[in-house]
């Protein structure tokens, strides 16, 4: 008996979109529409599918079928979101990759609207931005100090730099 | 017990392989399946099967860092993870 279960419960889950789509909305009928009891879906199920399940079955298969219309519209508006990104030509692949992601997370946890992601995303990104323009202008400012101390150095010294001395500076510097 | 164990580990594949290859929240995997197991799962039995699923070398589903909050942990599957499923 719980192997037929389990079959039923396979052979549902497995159903075409648009049957799982007749399914549930037999369930959960639009504005105006009847909704039907398991027991009725039960007994019509034959003719829609051709095999039967058993009510505790097909209560599983309802759950599964809410849970996973959910993933569908949190990952519709993910892509939603990867689009709207995509416009933006300062944005990378895997920056936008990462924002979707985090759309994703963010409506399966229910949290809020897309807009409102793309915008934390873009702001995380721009803030990301910042930080490596400052870390830019740090390196930045170490070489000019590091230039002046070599050209003070080389002004107190008799004779100026010599080409091994010279070759060294060189190295420190693209070390930076 | 082996049998509960075999479709907590089911479902936590199953919810995977419906989010299209977004990376799903463990506190919604945990819920989703303690939506359908009863009684829910105990702690100690949530930690065994996510270890079993997702410890080497062919993990069934793998940890997906989440870029908006360090502490978020949230898992994707694999190839290993879908062919246990179908198996299942």
């Amino acid at each position: 008996m719980q192997d037929k279960e389990v079959r039923s419960d396979a052979k549902l889950k497995n159903l075409r979109p648009e049957m799982l789509e007749t399914l549930w909305r037999l369930r959960y009928p639009e504005e105006d529409g009847e909704k039907l009891t398991l027991e009725a879906i039960a007994v019509a199920l034959p003719k829609l599918v051709g095999f039967s399940a058993s009510l505790s079955s097909l209560s599983d298969f309802f759950k599964w079928l809410r849970f996973k219309r959910r993933m569908e519209a949190s990952a519709a508006t993910a892509a939603q979101a990867r689009l709207e990104l995509a416009k933006d030509p300062n944005l990378d692949p895997a920056d936008i990759e990462r924002a979707a992601q985090a759309v994703f997370t963010a409506e399966m946890l229910e949290a809020g609207n897309v807009r409102a992601y793309v915008a934390l995303a873009k702001l995380r990104l721009a803030g990301r931005q910042v930080d490596l323009d400052r870390r830019r202008i740090d390196l930045l400012e170490k070489k000019a100090e590091f230039a002046d101390l070599v050209k003070k150095a080389a002004e107190n010294k008799a004779g100026g730099v010599t080409a091994e001395e010279m070759a060294e500076i060189e190295r420190k510097l693209k070390m930076m | 017990m082996i049998r509960r164990t075999q479709q907590i580990r089911k479902r936590i594949l199953e919810t995977l392989l419906c989010a299209q290859g977004y990376a799903v929240p463990e506190e919604t995997l945990r819920s989703y399946v303690d939506d359908f197991e009863r009684p829910p799962t105990t702690d100690d039995e949530w930690a065994a099967d996510i270890k079993f699923l997702s410890d080497p070398p062919a993990p069934r589903m793998v940890k997906v860092p989440a870029a908006m909050d360090d502490k978020l942990i949230q898992w994707t599957i694999t190839e290993a993870g879908r062919a246990l499923l179908a198996s299942l």
